[in-house]
């Protein structure tokens, strides 16, 4: 039985922002599988490689840009050349997350600054730059990538947390705000998750992921069908909301 | 990455499977390959529905079943699992609303009545396979629940309330049943339109306090019963997913209201 045709991003122009993780080539591979053409920013360069080679595989239009997303000028220029290779823009994923954890009385105000800007004001710079080419055509997707930390509180995470949170509110009140256009900003929440392939059982030697309802940890590649949803035509009602896909973390007491 | 959206040979049991969204996940899931049985009340509407699907190439039938009464449900369930031998997917979906008057007006019985409807029916039908899914290792619960369970409606007394407790009761499955395979999750609709709503393309005043100044309709919610359904959710569990235009996101805001304050520096 064929998958039906509004399942895949075929045609579709996407641009993915990156920050210092390793999702990136999964992200654009997942994208790119689903048919979409893209454009990868962010300023790691090995993860713009990686993700261009991963995305390369499935045949489309890909191009990456080393660029400061947390700076005005840079961002605009990256959107406007991204813009131009694609000829329009549909979709606008935002992946800039740089992980950061340490001890509150630690965390230096240069530290404090750098995770807030390397994980929230890149979203914000990247959607007001990219909303420009949106909001002429009425129509668009956003999609920001945010943590469960948005919504529970741990210990060591109140920079990366409170980044998280405003991430997850952002995408609330910007939903809200083009409600009328056309254009729909969702988010995506991930738990606990691991690109490496760590056997079940050494997993679970962490109490953390024997806490998890699923008993282990995620990988990147489990989030891409949720992802391609939110792109598609499909999700044409959905809006404003940060959906969790975290092995059930967040349910639990 | 979209293969895992095939539910080809999954069986799945729609309850409320008949009308309205319970039909439109059905035909969402038969394009994806499932097999659907069909609860209802009334037998009419879920033989036609299971007709339709079995013109698809599909394996389908219909059980009439009264989700309030447990006999009932688990009667779906045995004849369910003698006819096909498993269950995959459980989608409770039926139940409804209960009229809205003063909340010293309510009857013991319209109380219970309203929460067995939604609530009840829904603990009912996981009572019944939960143990099926826990001994194969695998099976997904879909509740149906309503942002009348997460915000307060005025009025929606039991309507709210066993929404909400749909909402828990999603979370209490993924919590428990997590390890065991189980994935439990929920969609929340906004509103959606009644059928001769539908039909006049007028936009309707009424609907303008709402984000995107439509209501839904019960083909952009369909899909997400789909992506619930198959192996591409396999690590959401006990979530919530919105389907409400940004309803959620803003509360009762009024649309196109945004101050503007300028910063002092």
């Amino acid at each position: 039985m064929p998958i039906p045709k509004e399942w895949n991003l075929s045609g579709k122009s996407i641009i993915l922002t990156t920050g210092d993780r390793g999702w990136g080539p999964i992200i654009a591979a997942g994208l790119a599988s689903a048919g979409a053409n893209l454009v990868i920013l962010g300023n790691r360069q090995k993860i713009l490689d990686e993700s261009e080679e991963c995305a390369l595989l499935y045949k489309n239009k890909v191009l990456t840009i080393n660029t400061d997303l947390t700076n005005p000028e840079e961002t605009n220029e990256a959107i406007e050349k991204s813009v131009s290779f694609l000829g329009r823009l549909d979709i606008l994923v935002n992946d800039t997350q740089t992980e950061f954890s340490k001890p509150f009385l630690e965390i230096t105000p240069l530290e404090y600054d750098l995770v807030m800007n390397r994980n929230m004001k890149s979203v914000f710079l990247c959607c007001q730059a990219a909303l420009q080419h949106m909001v002429i055509n009425n129509r668009g997707k956003i999609v920001n990538f945010a943590s469960v930390l948005a919504e529970r509180g741990v210990a060591h995470e109140t920079a990366y947390s409170s980044s998280m949170a405003a991430i997850e509110q952002f995408t609330r009140s910007l939903a809200i705000e083009l409600a009328r256009t056309g254009i729909t900003v969702n988010g995506i929440g991930t738990g606990w998750y691991t690109t490496e392939n760590i056997p079940l059982e050494q997993q679970r030697e962490d109490p953390l992921v024997r806490y998890l309802p699923s008993r282990r940890l995620g990988h990147p590649k489990e989030i891409i069908p949720l992802l391609i949803l939110l792109c598609s035509d499909m999700s044409s009602y959905m809006n404003g909301q940060t959906i969790f896909v975290d092995g059930g973390s967040m349910t639990h007491a | 990455m979209l293969d895992s959206l095939n539910l080809d040979e999954k069986i799945v049991v729609i309850t409320g499977g008949g009308t309205g969204l319970g039909l439109e996940m059905g035909r969402d899931l038969a394009r994806a390959g499932a097999n659907i049985v069909l609860a209802g009340r009334r037998p009419e509407p879920i033989e036609q529905a299971a007709e339709e699907f079995r013109g698809m190439g599909l394996k389908s039938i219909s059980i009439p079943t009264d989700v309030t009464d447990s006999t009932q449900v688990n009667n779906l369930f045995s004849q369910t699992l003698k006819s096909f031998g498993k269950v995959d997917v459980l989608i409770n979906n039926a139940g409804g609303g209960s009229g809205n008057k003063p909340i010293w007006e309510i009857t013991d019985q319209e109380w219970h009545d309203g929460i067995d409807k939604n609530l009840t029916g829904a603990f009912y039908c996981c009572r019944a396979i939960l143990k099926h899914m826990v001994e194969q290792e695998s099976g997904k619960i879909i509740n149906i629940s309503s942002g009348q369970g997460l915000r307060g409606q005025r009025g929606s007394f039991m309507y709210g309330c066993s929404k909400g407790g749909v909402i828990q009761l999603t979370r209490v499955i993924a919590a428990t049943y997590g390890p065991m395979g189980i994935t439990s999750n929920c969609i929340v609709p906004g509103m959606i339109p009644i059928q001769n709503e539908t039909q006049t393309n007028e936009p309707n005043k009424r609907l303008n306090f709402l984000p995107m100044g439509r209501a839904g309709t019960p083909q952009e919610m369909a899909p997400l019963a789909t992506f619930l359904a198959s192996d591409a959710s396999d690590y959401m569990n006990g979530e919530m997913l919105y389907c409400d235009g940004g309803a959620l996101a803003g509360g009762a805001a009024i649309t196109g209201y945004g101050r503007n304050i300028q910063l002092d520096y």
